[in-house]
């Protein structure tokens, strides 16, 4: 396959800049696969696991929430937090998951519900993409 | 001069030395974080261009609008001021607390709602003991600052924009110009302004997935976060450099006043000396 050039930035460095032959991920209205020579393409990505096929096989991240802008040259993928899967803090995201479902439990108000919904969504994606769950 | 005047000479020039020893330390404690905080200050660029740009394309590509771009009538605003979490670095903390002071009382008397949200201990401090409408406190996240905890911070905005709990966001904070020089300054987050057209960098060709106003909204969240972490890498590099520099003039003064105390003890010791001299020589002449 056409090999084609991804850069994934987030706030503390740039995590990926190197060429691969097909991006997967999830957009909000659903799965999305990226081939060399797409035609200029944004969506919003949402928490959830993001492949990169690097010389015919692919790599797993764990990608929470960000941006996915397709040029002709180029990807360019802008996020928050995004690990491989095998950098993953599992016993991190194990905490967070457990704090988030103690506090959907204790019925707290609208916002601490939201708020708690989204961090348990992170931390279930971390762990699938983990291979924990 | 007595030896009581002396021994006070003594006693002063330790203690001074043993202040600047610990401006020293934190001088070069301070050098050290700083690197380290303007690494961290530069990485954040790329992330902020990318989303800006696209921001940018978006704004103009189409007729578009936004919950987040459309300006309404201003009557409640949120200030999130970023200052630092320890004092002695010059008057990095006073500087910007003037500024969000300021800036507060203009909206205040422009018949204003205010809320505001403190990120730093010292900006905690400073506007829980006066009476201000203290919303949010985030004391102490600016040293081991994750891009999460900003996503948190971010949500929760956001959320709260949505209900109509304020309608304008502002942030203070100190940037960053140079080792020497860091300025307060204020920045509009809500609603998002300043979005360049970009003339002749249209891409009409372009698919927004779903459509470009949810891509835009989408967006929001990183955009926001992406503000306020950089805005806390920046303010945190500027309190590094800022106590750098202050504890340098501090190490230095105190090396200026020992030579000064030393000066004046070995004046203090001669004087003596040459007292006990004359007394000896005159009680042998009146033998």
């Amino acid at each position: 396959m056409t090999p084609f050039d991804l850069k994934i930035i987030t706030p503390e460095k740039t995590f990926f800049d190197g060429s691969t032959e097909q991006i997967v991920a999830k957009t909000t209205s659903g799965n999305v696969g990226i081939l060399a020579g797409h035609s200029p393409y944004v969506a919003n990505i949402v928490s959830s696991p993001f492949r990169i096929m690097i010389d015919g096989e692919f790599r797993t991240a764990a990608i929470s929430g960000g941006l996915m802008k397709v040029s002709q040259q180029e990807v360019v993928v802008v996020t928050s937090a995004i690990e491989w899967a095998d950098e993953i803090d599992v016993a991190r995201a194990e905490r967070a998951k457990a704090l988030a479902e103690q506090k959907l439990k204790e019925n707290a108000s609208r916002k601490e519900f939201d708020r708690a919904e989204q961090k348990l969504r992170r931390a279930m994606n971390r762990l699938v993409v983990a291979g924990k769950k | 001069m007595a030896t009581a005047n002396m021994k006070d000479v003594k006693r002063r020039i330790k203690s001074v030395e043993s202040t600047m020893q610990i401006t020293k330390a934190m001088q070069l404690v301070a050098a050290s974080k700083l690197r380290r905080a303007k690494e961290r200050a530069v990485a954040v660029q790329p992330f902020f261009e990318t989303l800006f740009k696209t921001m940018c394309d978006i704004s103009c590509d189409y007729a578009f609008t936004s919950v987040f771009t459309k300006k309404k009538f201003l009557n409640s605003t949120l200030l999130i001021v970023v200052a630092g979490d320890r004092g002695l670095a010059g008057g990095f903390n006073s500087n910007v607390l003037k500024t969000a002071q300021a800036k507060a009382d203009a909206i205040l008397a422009s018949g204003g709602e205010l809320r505001v949200m403190a990120i730093g201990k010292k900006a905690v401090e400073y506007f829980e003991k006066r009476d201000y409408n203290l919303t949010d406190k985030y004391p102490q996240i600016a040293e081991g600052l994750t891009s999460d905890q900003v996503m948190d911070i971010a949500e929760d905005i956001i959320t709260r924009f949505r209900n109509r709990d304020f309608d304008k966001v502002d942030l203070v904070y100190t940037t960053f110009v140079s080792a020497l020089t860091q300025e307060p300054c204020e920045l509009q987050i809500l609603p998002v302004e300043n979005l360049e057209n970009l003339g002749g960098r249209k891409h009409p060709a372009t698919i927004y997935d779903p459509s470009p106003e949810e891509v835009f909204d989408g967006m929001i969240p990183q955009y926001i976060s992406g503000m306020i972490y950089s805005a806390i890498v920046d303010s945190y590099a500027s309190e590094q450099a800022a106590r750098r520099t202050a504890m340098e003039s501090a190490s230095d003064n105190a090396g200026e006043m020992i030579d000064n105390l030393s000066l004046l003890y070995n004046r203090a010791r001669q004087a003596q000396i040459t007292q006990e001299l004359t007394e000896i020589s005159s009680a042998s002449i009146n033998k």
